[in-house]
C-alpha cells in the first residue's frame, strides 16, 4: 500500500526528471532539487494552513490579552484552559490546525526521502529492490543513476575535503559542510514557525526543546546518511524558510490592511 | 505536571524521535540497518568462505564448525559481502566495503600476509577479486579496476573503464584467459583488457541495461545478462554482439553454461535454458521469487534459489522439477549456491543461519552455518 500509494510513483516521478534533465553528471542532484520544490509547492496548503496556525499561536502569546489571562488565572489551571480556549475560537485558531496539517504532510516527505534513497540505489539489495518499484513503461536504460553532484557523490556521506585539513586528524575525511548547513537551515526554519516559550505551557516548551535538538537530529542524519539525503533537507529547508517568510509578510499585510 | 516529569517527557520524545527518524526515512525497509547486500561464498578444498556483515567466516564443510573468522572482534566499520579468493599461496582476498582490500593467512585468518591492507580504491569492493598468476584484480564501484601485487598488497596498475565521462560502478568480479580480462559494467558496457598493462583491447556497444554480474565465456562467446531484460552473447574476438535473447525481466546474475546451454534466471521469477550456440530458447519456466543469483548445474540438474526462500531443482533437458516440493528455506536467498559432495551450499539474508544445506537427491534442507555471537 505504502510502495503503490506514495513510494512507487514518487520513485518513478524522480527518474522520469532525471531521464529528461539528460542522465548526465550532476543531474540527479538537479533532479532531487526540482523534485522536492514540485512536492513543496504540491504540499503548499498544508504547509501554509499549519504555519499560518503557527504564526496566529505566536501572536497571541505575544497579545496582552494572553498575558493578562497568565497572570489572573495563574492558580487556577482549569480556569486558564477554559479561557485560553475561549480566546483561540475568538481569533479563528483551532489548535489542531497546525497539527493535522504538518500530520498530512509526513507521509508525502518521508516518501519523498525514501524515493531519493531508493532509486540512488548504491548496495546490490537497494538496486535488487529498485528492479520491483519502477514501471514497465520507465526505462532500465537509466539505472544505475549518476550520483555525482558538485564534489559530491549523492550515494555516500558528504565531506569537503580541504588542502589545508589534511594535518588534523579527525578532519582527514573532509567537512561535513551539508550537515552543518542542514543543521543551521533546519534551526531557522524551526525558529520561523516555534511559539515562544510559555511556561505553564507543555506543548509549547516541548517545542522550544524541538527547536534546539531538531537541527542537531537532522544535522546528525545528513552527517550519517547519503549525501542525497542533506541535499534534500537543505533544499526543503530553503523552501520551509522563504514560506515562512511569505506567510510572515502576509500576515503583516493582512493585520496592516 | 511536575517540572521534573516534564523534563523527563521531553527527554523522552526527543530519544523517541532520534530512534524513529532513520526508520521512517529509510521505509523501515532497512536501507540504513539491514544487509546491504547477500553472503559471497567461496569453497577451497575442505573450506567454506563466506563474507557476511562483519565478517570473513572460514567454516569447515565437513564438519560444519567455524575454523576462524577476520575480523576476530566485529569492528562496525567494516562489513564484507564479496565472495573471496584464494589463492594458490595460502592467502585468502577478501574486499571491504570500507574500500581496503586485506590478505589473510588462509589457515589462521591472519591480517598479515601484507604490510598493511590495499586501501587504494575510493569506492566499496562489491565484487569478488580474482587471482590472474601472481596479481589479484580488484573491481570498485569507484569504475576503476585494480591489479594488485598478490605478494606485497601493492598496487600494479589501476584503470578507470568508461564509455563516457564518468565510469560506471564496477560490481563483479571480471573473469581472465590467455593474458586478457573481460570485466562488465554496470555503465551498460563490457571491456576486454590487456592483463598486462591494463590497457582496454575493445569494449562494446551500449548493451541498453546495467550488468551487475560477471561475463560468462563459452567457446569464444562472452555471455552476460542486463537490465535491459536480456541475455547478449559477444564475440571474444572484437566485442561484436552474436546474438540477444529477451527476457521478462532483469537479468541480474551471470548464466552458467553447461553441455552448450545456458541457464540462468530474470527478477520476474521466470528460469530459462538457452542454446549458447544460436541463442535459442529450449524451456523456460515460472519459480516463486525473484532470481538474484546464478544457479548450480551438474548432469543432474540445475538448482535455482530465490529471493522469497525457494530452492527449485530442475531437469537441465526439459525443465521439469525434479523433487516432489521444492525447499523452502528462512531468509532470502540472492547467493549463488555452491555444491558441494551431493549437497548445495546456499547463502541466505537471515538474522541466524546464514548457510544452508540442500541434498540434491532429495531436497532436504537443514542449516549448515548460523554465526555464534553475532
Amino acid at each position: 500500500m505504502w510502495n503503490s500509494l506514495i513510494l512507487q510513483p514518487m520513485a518513478n516521478a524522480l527518474l522520469l526528471i532525471y531521464q529528461l534533465l539528460g542522465t548526465g553528471p550532476n543531474t540527479f542532484g538537479l533532479a532531487i532539487i526540482i523534485f522536492t520544490i514540485l512536492v513543496r509547492l504540491i504540499t503548499l496548503p498544508f504547509t501554509y494552513q499549519s504555519m499560518k496556525s503557527s504564526m496566529i499561536m505566536q501572536e497571541l502569546q505575544g497579545s496582552k490579552k494572553w498575558k493578562k489571562l497568565q497572570e489572573k488565572y495563574k492558580d487556577d489551571k482549569q480556569k486558564l484552559a477554559e479561557e485560553q480556549m475561549k480566546l483561540y475560537k475568538e481569533k479563528g485558531y483551532n489548535p489542531f490546525s497546525g497539527c493535522l496539517p504538518t500530520l498530512l504532510n509526513l507521509p508525502i516527505i518521508l516518501g519523498l526521502y525514501q524515493a531519493i534513497i531508493r532509486t540512488m540505489a548504491a548496495t546490490p539489495v537497494q538496486l535488487l529492490d529498485l528492479s520491483k518499484l519502477i514501471y514497465p513503461f520507465t526505462s532500465s536504460a537509466l539505472i544505475p543513476l549518476n550520483s555525482t553532484f558538485l564534489y559530491m557523490n549523492l550515494g555516500q556521506p558528504e565531506r569537503l575535503a580541504l588542502p589545508f585539513l589534511e594535518g588534523i586528524s579527525f578532519l582527514q575525511g573532509g567537512i561535513p559542510l551539508l550537515a552543518i548547513v542542514v543543521a543551521v537551515t533546519t534551526y531557522f526554519q524551526s525558529k520561523l514557525t516555534t511559539p515562544p516559550a510559555s511556561a505553564d505551557q507543555q506543548g509549547s516548551g516541548m517545542m522550544q526543546m524541538m527547536s534546539i535538538y531538531m537541527p542537531l537530529i537532522m544535522g546528525y542524519l545528513a552527517f550519517s546518511f547519503s549525501s542525497g539525503l542533506a541535499l534534500y533537507l537543505v533544499v526543503s529547508n530553503v523552501l520551509g524558510i522563504i514560506q515562512g517568510f511569505a506567510v510572515r509578510k502576509l500576515r503583516e499585510n493582512a493585520a496592516a490592511g | 505536571m511536575s517540572k521534573n516529569l516534564r523534563k523527563k517527557f521531553y527527554l523522552a520524545t526527543i530519544l523517541g524521535l532520534l530512534l524513529i527518524a532513520p526508520l521512517l526515512l529509510t521505509g523501515c525497509s532497512g536501507s540504513a540497518f539491514a544487509a546491504s547486500s547477500w553472503p559471497g561464498l567461496t569453497i577451497d578444498g575442505s573450506t567454506l568462505y563466506v563474507a557476511y556483515g562483519t565478517a570473513i567466516y572460514a567454516i569447515n564443510v565437513e564438519s560444519g564448525s567455524e575454523l576462524w573468522r577476520f575480523p576476530a572482534e566485529a569492528d562496525r566499520l567494516l562489513s564484507f559481502y564479496a565472495p573471496p579468493a584464494v589463492s594458490d599461496g595460502g592467502l585468502v582476498i577478501v574486499g571491504g566495503y570500507n574500500n581496503a582490500v586485506y590478505a589473510l593467512d588462509v589457515d589462521t585468518g591472519a591480517d598479515s600476509a601484507w604490510p598493511a591492507a590495499f586501501e587504494g580504491a575510493q569506492d566499496r569492493i562489491i565484487g569478488s577479486p580474482l587471482i590472474a598468476g601472481d596479481w589479484v584484480l580488484v573491481p570498485s564501484a569507484d569504475g576503476r579496476l585494480y591489479a594488485i601485487d598478490a605478494d606485497s598488497g601493492e598496487a600494479v596498475w589501476d584503470k578507470p573503464y568508461q564509455a563516457s565521462e564518468d565510469p560506471g560502478p564496477l560490481w563483479s568480479s571480471p573473469i581472465v584467459t590467455e593474458g586478457t580480462i573481460y570485466l562488465a559494467s554496470l555503465d551498460h558496457h563490457v571491456y576486454a583488457i590487456d592483463l598486462s598493462s591494463g590497457e582496454e583491447i575493445w569494449r562494446t556497444v551500449d548493451l541498453g541495461g546495467a550488468i551487475s554480474d560477471s561475463p560468462t565465456l563459452s567457446d569464444g562467446l562472452i555471455l552476460v545478462g542486463t537490465f535491459s531484460e536480456s541475455l547478449v552473447a559477444i564475440d571474444s574476438e572484437d566485442g561484436a554482439v552474436r546474438w540477444t535473447f529477451d527476457t521478462a525481466d532483469w537479468v541480474w546474475s551471470s548464466p552458467v553454461v553447461f553441455d552448450g546451454v545456458a541457464y540462468f534466471g530474470d527478477t520476474s521469477g521466470i528460469a530459462y535454458a538457452v542454446d549458447v550456440e544460436n541463442g535459442n530458447e529450449l524451456w523456460q519456466k515460472s519459480i516463486d521469487g525473484v532470481i538474484g543469483a546464478s544457479p548450480a548445474v551438474d548432469e543432474n540438474g540445475v538448482y535455482f534459489v530465490t529471493e522469497t526462500g525457494v530452492v527449485h531443482a530442475a531437469n537441465p533437458t526439459t525443465g521439469g522439477a525434479i523433487w516432489p516440493n521444492d525447499a523452502n528455506l528462512e531468509g532470502e536467498l540472492l547467493s549463488d549456491p555452491v555444491l558441494y559432495d551431493g549437497q548445495l551450499l546456499i547463502g541466505a539474508i537471515a538474522q541466524e543461519c546464514i548457510v544452508y544445506a540442500v541434498d540434491i537427491d532429495s531436497g532436504r534442507a537443514g542449516c549448515f552455518f548460523s554465526p555464534e555471537g553475532q
